[in-house]
């Protein structure tokens, strides 16, 4: 039964036991030894910081599916902020700017998959050319300094709030749920599935695999730019450094969930826990007072031991 | 038994890859309800022969008629349109998903939900997949993952993937090859209930009897040419064996 019911893309998130129970214990240990931890005030401010790390871990899990990976998208989230920014400089409306800045991330996104996919370049080497060309043009659009907006409604993408909750975090969820729904309902979202579990198969069935594959990193380059608006809204600034490295934690942030590099496995909800148990992580270390030198060293250990643990499940259910 | 137009005929087929023939003067006719049994050594251009039926390589002369109309393959998903399947030794298979999954895999059925969004009907998949199952007396469990069965279980999803898609024609590269003691018997009997319904099957494979047990015609190459072809009760399998290692008897 937990066999037959572990692989059903959408249940499959329900049976990430593991990663679940591990978020919790994280939060109860936290809000017995962090002072402040309980509060709605520092709830907003974990899923705050969770947002745009949830859209990058969107990024790496649908590319994952499919076994890819996608080391640009935190250059492609810096590099959409920039062009959001130079758009409403040069006197755009922020709505039309934001649209073409993502518009950019698309193709971006895109022109990965394309090279990946029908010029044959290896997913890591692309994006890893893509993770150095995306830095370099958001440091010349920007001229290497934060770049100020002004624009309030693109502002409040990232400092207003919905029904009392902040912006960032409906969009994050309006996303993570668009997501779910065509990873577990669609044709397309379970050929995802299907070329990560065998290519080969996927191709006699008649799968566009090539197609498909392209079509995720484009995703990807999408989500990155949507993560880019936000770091850049927060702030109202692009900076030049946004979502440098970021690429890292999001994939730190699937693995924790779950997702299986090698393509084939994973859910939106491992990508999102594993998203929220970095962030809390994070939010502990502050109220805790430690040391930010120690906060990649827990996040290291915390890899090791999700993936140590995901090994042991999978052995014991086998 | 009236006479009508083989399923499938070939006509003098060839294949050079450069200097190499690899095939010569192939003159092959198979019908329906007829397993035909692909024997030869290694090299001896079976798997090239299957190849060019199943549309992944084009023949360098020669003619196909499928029902009696020629075709010209030069496409996979072209021949799958015809109705020929090709269920390959390494059977190919989703191992992530299940069951009912990989019988639909690449030709889903969809709903639409709010009038447009085109949604898996997971539950008609299943219901679909379960009586074609039926059909061909399968037992598998349809919410189970592929990678968790069996070698048997595997080849039974592959072979009710073809049936379920109406293939006319289907082409099996060595279906017991992978599969334990237990499970063949099950595989040869799926295979005669396949043809039963009415589908033509190519077998490909190097296990004698086999052969004796589910095939009614024999068709021997021996270094891209024909060496030897009969009714397989008319055959020893002194005589295939011998075809098979120094070619046509004539030459002998």
């Amino acid at each position: 039964m937990p066999n037959e019911l572990r692989h059903h893309p959408i249940l499959q998130a329900i049976v990430d036991q593991g990663v679940l129970i591990a978020f919790v214990l994280l939060v109860v240990f936290l809000a017995f030894v962090a002072p402040h931890f309980v509060s709605t005030a520092n709830a907003f401010s974990i899923l705050i910081d969770a947002a745009p790390l949830v859209l990058l871990a969107l990024c790496e899990l649908v590319v994952m599916l499919v076994a890819g990976i996608d080391l640009a998208v935190g250059a492609i989230a810096g590099f959409t902020g920039a062009i959001a920014a130079t758009m409403m400089l040069d006197g755009f409306p922020w709505p039309i700017a934001t649209l073409l800045a993502l518009l950019a991330a698309m193709l971006a996104g895109t022109l990965q998959g394309v090279i990946i996919n029908y010029l044959r370049v290896t997913d890591f080497i692309t994006t890893l050319a893509g993770l150095s060309i995306f830095s370099s043009l958001t440091l010349i659009i920007t001229d290497g300094e934060p770049m100020n907006i002004n624009a309030n409604g693109f502002n409040a993408l990232g400092e207003g709030h919905l029904l009392g909750v902040p912006t960032q975090i409906w969009i994050a969820a309006f996303i993570v749920v668009v997501v779910a729904l065509w990873l577990g309902l669609t044709a397309s979202g379970m050929h995802l599935y299907a070329i990560g579990g065998n290519r080969v198969a996927a191709y006699r069935a008649g799968i566009r695999v090539r197609r498909l594959r392209s079509f995720a990193y484009a995703f990807s380059g999408l989500s990155a730019g949507i993560a880019g608006v936000i770091l850049a809204a927060q702030l109202a600034t692009a900076d030049p450094n946004a979502g440098r490295g970021q690429e890292l934690p999001a994939i730190a942030a699937v693995v924790i969930g779950g997702v299986s590099l090698f393509g084939g496995r994973g859910s939106v909800w491992g990508a999102v826990l594993g998203a929220l148990i970095l962030s809390t992580i994070l939010d502990g270390l502050v109220l805790l007072n430690i040391s930010p030198f120690y906060t990649q060293l827990v996040e290291g250990v915390v890899i090791l031991l999700a993936v140590m643990t995901g090994h042991l499940r999978k052995r014991s259910s086998n | 038994m009236p006479e009508k137009a083989p399923l499938l005929e070939l006509r003098n087929i060839g294949k050079r890859f450069g200097a190499v023939h690899a095939l010569r003067g192939i003159d092959l006719q198979i019908s329906s309800g007829e397993v035909l049994a692909l024997l030869g050594d290694n090299g001896a251009g079976k798997s090239t022969l299957v190849k060019i039926i199943a549309g992944a390589h084009a023949p360098s002369s020669g003619e196909m008629f499928l029902a009696g109309s020629k075709v010209s393959l030069f496409d996979p998903r072209l021949a799958h349109d015809l109705g020929i399947e090709t269920i390959y030794q390494d059977l190919a298979v989703a191992e992530n998903l299940d069951v009912a999954t990989n019988i639909f895999l690449g030709r889903e059925r969809k709903s639409r939900v709010l009038g447009f969004l085109p949604v898996l009907a997971r539950r008609e998949m299943r219901r679909e997949a379960a009586s074609a199952l039926e059909r061909l007396a399968i037992e598998l469990p349809l919410r189970q993952v592929v990678g968790e069965l069996s070698g048997g279980q595997r080849q039974a999803v592959a072979i009710a993937r073809a049936a379920y898609w109406q293939a006319r024609l289907v082409i099996m590269d060595e279906p017991t090859a992978a599969i334990g003691v237990g499970e063949h018997e099950a595989i040869l009997k799926l295979i005669q209930n396949l043809a039963r319904s009415g589908v033509a099957v190519i077998l490909v494979t190097h296990t004698m009897p086999d052969v004796w047990q589910v095939a009614t015609r024999i068709v021997v190459l021996t270094r891209g040419e024909k060496a030897l072809e009969g009714k397989t009760g008319e055959l020893t399998e002194e005589r295939v064996v011998r075809a098979m290692l120094v070619g046509r008897e004539s030459d002998a």
